[in-house]
């Protein structure tokens, strides 16, 4: 069984990853659209609840990856608005690149075969 | 970068922890106001779209608790709250506060004194340039001048020697010599001590104000100068700077005060503890030559010179010189590093009393986790509470050890004073025989040392009470008493083995006093062949300008008079006190002449008064 702090940092670092993509993708947006967003887009497999979405936001706002601005909804709603900043594009990026070699490489290592030839 | 950033941040949001909880729970609000639009929009009924929305959201704390640690220092944030509760709980309970705090500032105030008391000895280098190149000669005697060298050998080994770059000499008996000042205010006697040339320049010693010697004054005949040390200046000339360049009435004759010497240098607390050195004047090595050994040796090494080198030189130099000029007194040369020549003797002692208020310390550790301890059965249930809440036990160990460091500082902060008071007392004690008592500070350094004993004390006495409450069982201390046997059992076993340690370490401390006080018991029991009980002395002191015919008349008569008073049973005169020093030189049957070195080696003399 893994350990839960360790699924926790996995999970901590994938969220945080997914709230600069989806802020890339959509624009400014407020942590219920976010958190929304990535439900859609996840199939509900990553939030376990929408709550937690806010300690991912606090962590990359201290990182100044990303900026928040109280403002109003499309339909009037007071909302505190998140938008990527320059260093969080970078930081995208390199986290992407990053994910995609790590993914790749433990994809390959899964496939190998037993026996230990390929 | 980002990583000093996120700290930055972390930092703050301790600080506007309230602050950063409320922006939360409004975020949230607006999460929640959003997501049952979203939900009345698909068209559910606005209480089952508000239902929905906070189900979706989760737990409030939850998520609060979550974002508090992403955002702060979780262990910094404890460790904020734990000393509010810490400092609330020591505030409840004055009584054992007090008495703890008081027996720790004992504890704590006699480490940090005693620490800044052996500092200058052990831990620092002599007060002097590159201190690790000085080296302190002795002849092969004990006392003084089988201690000392002539003024031959001294020039010879200033000449010869190769791993010296330089030799400097002062004139040992210096202390016998009785000298008067005048003209500030009612004569008084000084102490003077004579130095070979260059021994500041030797020493790396740069006088606070004015100059060293000139090579010239150290001429026969050369007009008297002096340079002043720093305790006399500040004591009897104001620390006024222009005394400098003054004249001083010395031995009746004006000396020039040519400088003030600097406070980091004190003659006497370096080379003769236990003594008092006023003033330093130049020896005029022409007209010792004809002395026994009086001068003691200092030399420095050349650069990248080893002591076994440099001794090994002296031991061939020595009989060569000796064989050159074999007037000269037989001599050997013991070669020590100054540093140890200096700390050598008190050394082993002062290591000694740095383990004993060691040990007190260790004593008071073992007072105080009993009071602690004692007090650890009433908070037991307090701690079941809070493990039976979901505490670690880490935080409760935590909790424990931050309140036993808030307690050791508060001794600690009260045990400077407790140091400064002590250091001050001894420093004050002239005749101590301790060296470079002149440097004893409580400084920075000294504190820096205390706030690290305090904080060790604090988790030291921490420890057991810490052991007995973390390992509570919250079932058993909740539901009282009756299960609180084994514990109690435990507690006890804690408790004696505590007090058994103390009587331990006590015992350790009243055998070494006994001993202590048992060799000085000896002592006083030496017979010395007189009894010093109920006499005194009084030092006199003629001056230069009377003939010996005249100083003859006013000693007898002096003694006459003292013999005179009503409190006087006897008196009698004398150039050299018992056990003093050995007093042969110039000494012969009256009308007798001898050549050099067939003078008898020792007299016993009596000198009997002319009966009133």
């Amino acid at each position: 069984m893994p350990q839960e702090a360790s699924r926790l940092d996995l999970l901590q670092g994938t969220l945080d990853l997914l709230v600069l993509q989806t802020l890339h993708a959509i624009g400014p947006q407020h942590g219920y659209g976010i958190a929304r967003r990535i439900e859609q887009v996840s199939g509900n497999a990553l939030l376990i609840n929408q709550g937690t979405i806010y300690a991912s936001l606090v962590r990359l706002q201290q990182h100044g990856w990303i900026a928040g601005a109280w403002g109003q909804s499309d339909n009037n709603r007071r909302a505190k608005f998140y938008s990527l900043t320059r260093s969080g594009r970078r930081q995208l990026q390199a986290e992407t690149s990053y994910w995609r070699s790590l993914t790749d490489v433990v994809e390959r290592v899964l496939r190998t075969a037993p026996g230990g030839a390929k | 970068m980002s990583a000093l950033r996120r700290l930055w941040h972390r930092l703050r949001a301790l600080a506007s922890h309230q602050a950063l909880d409320r922006e939360f729970d409004a975020e949230r609000d607006s999460h929640l106001q959003l997501a049952a639009d979203d939900y009345v929009r698909r068209g559910v009924d606005p209480d089952e779209a508000r239902r929905r929305a906070r189900l979706a959201f989760g737990g409030r704390d939850a998520a609060l608790e979550h974002q508090r640690d992403a955002r702060s220092v979780p262990r910094l944030d404890n460790l904020a709250r734990d000393f509010g509760y810490a400092w609330r709980g020591l505030r409840r309970e004055r009584g054992l506060t007090v008495i703890a705090v008081l027996i720790l500032a004992i504890g704590i105030g006699a480490n940090t004194a005693v620490f800044s008391l052996i500092r200058p000895v052990l831990l620092k280098p002599l007060p002097f340039d590159d201190a690790g190149s000085l080296v302190w000669v002795a002849n092969t005697g004990t006392s003084l001048s089988g201690a000392t060298f002539q003024v031959a050998t001294y020039e010879a080994l200033s000449r010869q020697s190769r791993s010296f770059s330089e030799w400097t000499a002062y004139f040992a008996f210096f202390g016998y010599g009785v000298n008067s000042l005048t003209g500030l205010g009612d004569p008084e006697r000084v102490s003077i001590v004579d130095v070979a040339p260059r021994f500041f320049e030797v020493l790396g010693v740069r006088p606070a104000s004015g100059r060293l010697f000139l090579p010239e004054e150290y001429q026969p005949n050369a007009p008297a100068v002096v340079l002043v040390s720093h305790d006399f200046w500040t004591r009897r000339l104001g620390a006024n700077p222009a005394v400098v360049g003054t004249s001083l009435g010395l031995n009746d004759r004006p000396a020039l005060i040519a400088g003030v010497l600097p406070a980091t240098f004190s003659f006497s607390s370096i080379f003769t503890p236990g003594t008092r050195v006023d003033f330093v004047k130049p020896a005029t090595l022409e007209t010792m030559k004809p002395w026994g050994n009086t001068l003691s040796l200092i030399g420095r090494m050349q650069p990248g010179t080893t002591i076994e080198s440099a001794r090994a030189e002296l031991e061939t130099l020595g009989p060569a010189i000796r064989a050159a000029q074999p007037e000269l007194f037989r001599f050997g040369t013991r070669l020590t590093p100054l540093q140890e020549h200096v700390s050598g003797s008190m050394r082993r002692p002062l290591l000694v009393l740095w383990g004993a208020v060691g040990l007190v310390l260790l004593i008071v550790c073992a007072n105080v986790s009993n009071l602690l301890l004692a007090r650890s059965t009433a908070r037991a249930k307090e701690f079941a509470v809070r493990l039976a809440l979901g505490a670690g036990r880490g935080r409760i160990f935590q909790q424990l050890a931050l309140e036993g460091v808030v307690l050791a500082s508060l001794g600690g902060a009260l045990g400077i004073p407790l140091a400064y008071l002590l250091t001050t007392v001894v420093k004050r004690n002239v005749t101590l025989a301790i060296p470079l008592l002149s440097q004893v500070h409580v400084d920075g350094y000294a504190l820096l040392v205390t706030a690290g004993v305090a904080i060790g004390t604090g988790l030291i006495f921490s420890i057991l009470p810490g052991l007995r409450l973390a390992r509570t069982d919250p079932q058993s201390a909740l539901t009282d008493q009756s299960r609180g046997t084994t514990a109690g059992r435990r507690h006890a076993w804690m408790r004696s083995s505590l007090v058994v340690a103390e009587v331990v370490i006590a015992c350790v401390l009243l055998v070494g006093t006994g001993l202590l006080i048992r060799s000085f018991v000896n002592l006083l029991d030496v017979d010395l062949g007189f009894r010093p009980a109920g006499s005194t002395v009084l030092t006199l002191k003629a001056s230069r300008d009377r003939s010996t015919e005249q100083t003859v008349a006013l000693f007898t008569e002096a003694s006459r008079r003292v013999r005179g008073l009503s409190i006087v049973q006897a008196a009698g005169l004398t150039d050299a006190l018992p056990l003093d020093r050995n007093r042969s030189w110039g000494i012969g049957v009256p009308g007798q002449t001898y050549a050099p070195g067939t003078r008898p080696g020792g007299f016993t003399y009596t000198s009997s008064a002319p009966a009133t």
